[in-house]
């Protein structure tokens, strides 16, 4: 039983947290320093939920003589401390993945595995802040709004040292964020190191569930309608529909759908997804190692099939916001503005292991409806403008304005 | 020294020697992640096989295994390469940059290295612009004899044309069994023709020895590496000195990258009359003694032992014993700090895993890891005196010698 879901790997929602940062390069570059993060972009991920493989005695045609060999020696003989068979046996997978020179299939030990989950599904427990590892250290990129974290005066910028008095020094960021993450009701104590602040700072807080916004959306001036999706998570194909339910409402003249820094997420919510805006044709297809193509034509009951569109994208947009944008562009259903997009057209199936680890392993790729594979190539927008740091810096958008202006004037 | 160095970088492979394959091979495995110590020499590791009880914790590395070649989209690797990967990542996961697996084929040339021969042609290549080059043919080999040149591009090895193929393949195809035959079809700079060369391979000799006599009476001995003949090598070297006369001894351990344990206790022992050598300390946390055999040959007369930060493992034995039982000064830089012994065993396919089983200490107790020797009398060599090859270590230990000499 495969449930095709939506999974957003580039950001680790963590204790309350997202962990958006490490990819604002669109890099590919798997992140030493964020042990957390060694998965790039969302990749559209089949779901292959609890799955329970047979377990598999050592396969007759792979002849594992010198493993057991090296095995027993390192055991008997090694002077340092030995790893546990359990972590021995994760360091044995982790080299057969790097053979296979991919970096989109990757394996999740239990712990850092249930966290991805719950990113998944889009909600979890723990008081509501995005952390990332910077030099070493742990550090709340900001709190979410209306969360706990914020209630109890989390800022962004603040350093945890320590988690209910245990030191964060050396641990890396799933480890943190697992430690923070909890049932709601309960209470965890941030020890805190705040510019300005001469002492370190304690902060209590009650963990609660969080949900995570993954839809805003507003009216813009001039009539037109703007929705922006942060993530192809599990609720994101239902808040984007009731999101334009609303927006809808007031017949605009035109609607912006920003897809800019959307790391992707399960295929399913692409499809979905994509559907609101497209009533007939593919979204995309599916290739399989043998070249063998499942198509998904879009679904019936699409909201926003006829109004007048322009899709905004970045480097940052990859994966599942790739597919819907491809099959925005294949279809002329709307314009691209911004810039060239990440380029992931790879899907990942997720495998959860016997001992809840979790083997996420690249199986297809995907191609628009046109039949172009983006991965590695990206999407070129229709009109290409660029941001700058500074337009950033001083709260400008000119990719925003295109999209206005084209939308306003049709060119 | 330049052309010293090298005869560690080398490995003499079949004909030769890689030079630069083997800089980033062996020299860096051996130097950086240091070569071996070893309590033991290569030896197949007994009773292991694969019906040895897997732990159960490992059925998920199986689960694993199966769903990657279900699905995995791209190429997956053969079973060779991925158990390697996989005995690589639980290697990693040690955390002990002296613990290594090494392959069949690195396996093969670290020991013979060590062992200090190996049967082929006797000459140096070398991969250029992807194609194979002959350095140069070792001094009196089968190459040199049947007029293979430096510079010459081999085209062919027997009817094999070796475009594209790795140096490793291309050594492999020319080395064989000592008194077998191997043509090779060269391409020499001249010739509009390629040249085709019948050689009869023979046993190569791979000394770890250079030794002259310098000024003043001193000697020279620069130990290349500590394998199994070294020992002898060294002995022979110190009497053939000092039969010319030699007075005084300057004992070269710069870049050595170490080897065999017992090969530095024999080594220290030429120039150590009695007393302990090092300590071995184990897992069990007790200290093992190795003292000097005995018969030294150089055990009273005036020494200056060179070491530089390539000086790794093995020469460390030697000059930490030489300076802690106050032999002699130590004269150069401080020593790359290599304070471990390795076990090498030689596993069923032929690959070999290094595991770290102990530490060694000097006559002092003091552990070096990290730390290195410290010169008594300190040289540093700068890149000016380097590109000039100005010696400076060498003659600050010339100097300290005649000082010495009566």
């Amino acid at each position: 039983m495969i449930r095709y879901t939506l999974r957003v790997l580039a950001m680790l929602i963590a204790s309350g947290v997202f962990i958006l940062s490490t990819f604002t390069a669109g890099a590919i570059v798997q992140h030493s320093t964020v042990p957390a993060f060694t998965s790039p972009p969302l990749p559209p991920t089949v779901e292959n939920t609890p799955q329970p493989v047979p377990a598999v005695k050592d396969p007759a045609e792979a002849d594992f003589t010198v493993f057991w060999e090296v095995w027993n020696i390192i055991r008997s003989e090694f002077l340092g401390k030995v790893p546990d068979n359990q972590a021995m046996t994760y360091a044995a997978i982790k080299g057969v993945i790097d053979a296979l020179g991919d970096e989109h299939t990757h394996f999740s030990e239990p712990t850092r595995a249930s966290i991805l989950q719950s990113d998944l599904e889009g909600k979890f427990e723990g008081i509501g802040a995005t952390v990332d590892a910077k030099s070493g250290q742990i550090v709340i990129v900001a709190p979410l709004k209306n969360s706990p974290a914020e209630k109890a005066g989390i800022q962004a910028g603040d350093i945890v040292t320590h988690i209910d008095g245990k030191s964060t020094d050396g641990l890396n960021l799933t480890d943190a964020v697992s430690l923070i993450r909890g049932p709601k009701g309960t209470q965890v104590t941030l020890t805190i190191v705040r510019v300005g602040s001469p002492t370190p700072i304690q902060i209590t807080i009650t963990r609660a569930t969080i949900e995570l916004e993954v839809v805003s959306q507003r009216q813009l001036d001039n009539g037109l309608v703007y929705l922006r999706l942060e993530q192809f998570s599990a609720p994101s194909s239902q808040a984007v529909d009731a999101a334009l339910q609303t927006l809808l409402r007031t017949n605009p003249k035109g609607l912006i759908f920003d897809l800019r820094g959307n790391p992707g997420g399960f295929l399913q919510s692409a499809i979905e997804i994509g559907s609101e805006f497209i009533s007939t044709g593919l979204i995309l297809s599916e290739q399989d190692k043998s070249g063998n193509r499942q198509p998904h034509p879009a679904l019936p009951g699409g909201r926003a099939t006829k109004i007048p569109l322009v899709v905004l994208v970045d480097k940052g947009s990859a994966s599942a916001s790739e597919i819907v944008a491809g099959a925005i562009r294949d279809s002329k259903r709307g314009k691209l503005v911004g810039e060239k997009t990440f380029g992931k057209g790879s899907v990942q199936i997720s495998n959860t292991l016997s001992d809840q680890s979790r083997l996420t392993v690249t199986i297809r790729h995907w191609l628009t409806p046109s039949g172009q594979d983006i991965h590695g190539a990206g999407i070129e927008p229709d009109i290409a403008v660029p941001i700058t740091e500074a337009d950033r810096k001083s709260g400008r958008d000119p990719q925003l304005d295109r999209a206005i202006q084209f939308l306003l004037t049709g060119a | 020294m330049q052309g010293l160095f090298k005869l560690v970088a080398m490995t003499l492979l079949g004909i030769l020697i890689a030079a630069f394959s083997f800089l980033s091979g062996f020299l860096y495995s051996t130097v950086t992640s240091g070569p071996l110590p070893t309590s033991a020499n290569l030896s197949p590791i007994p009773n292991v096989t694969r019906t040895v009880s897997a732990p159960s914790e490992f059925a998920v590395f199986w689960e694993a295994w199966q769903i990657i070649h279900k699905d995995f989209y791209g190429q997956i690797p053969d079973n060779k390469a991925l158990t390697y990967s996989a005995i690589r990542g639980v290697v990693k996961s040690l955390n002990d940059q002296h613990t290594v697996f090494v392959e069949p084929s690195a396996t093969a040339r670290e020991s013979e290295q060590l062992r200090g021969d190996f049967e082929g042609i006797g000459a140096t290549v070398n991969l250029q612009n992807d194609q194979v080059v002959i350095v140069a043919p070792i001094v009196g080999s089968p190459a040199e004899q049947a007029g293979v040149q430096p510079g010459d591009i081999i085209l062919k090895v027997d009817t094999q044309d070796v475009k594209g193929m790795s140096l490793d393949d291309v050594v492999a195809l020319i080395r064989g069994p000592r008194g077998t035959k191997v043509t090779l079809t060269l391409l020499r700079l001249g010739r509009p023709d390629p040249i085709v060369i019948d050689i009869t391979r023979n046993t190569i000799q791979l000394p770890s020895v250079i030794s002259r006599m310098e000024q003043d009476n001193i000697g020279y001995v620069r130990l290349t590496i500590f394998g199994q003949k070294s020992k002898d090598e060294v002995a022979t070297a110190i009497q053939d000195l000092t039969k010319k006369g030699a007075k005084a001894l300057i004992f070269d351990l710069r870049s050595n990258p170490g080897g065999y344990l017992q090969s530095a206790i024999d080594v220290a022992s030429q120039f150590i009359q009695n007393g302990v050598v090092a300590y071995e300390r184990g897992k069990d946390g007790k200290d093992q003694e190795f003292r000097a055999t005995g018969n030294g040959v150089w055990t009273n007369l005036p020494l200056a032992v060179l070491i530089d930060k390539g000086s790794a493992s093995a020469s460390e034995i030697v000059a930490g014993a030489i300076q802690d039982r106050k032999r002699a000064p130590l004269v150069g830089d401080t020593s790359y700090g290599k304070g471990s012994v390795q076990s090498v065993h030689q596993l069923s396919d032929q690959s070999s895993i290094h595991v770290t089983i102990a530490e060694w200490l000097t006559p002092n107790k003091t552990q070096i890891t990290g730390r290195g020797l410290t010169p008594d009398i300190a040289v540093p060599i700068s890149p000016e005196d380097q590109k000039r090859a100005n010696d400076t270590q060498l003659i600050a230990a010339l100097d300290y010698l005649k000082g010495q000499l009566p």
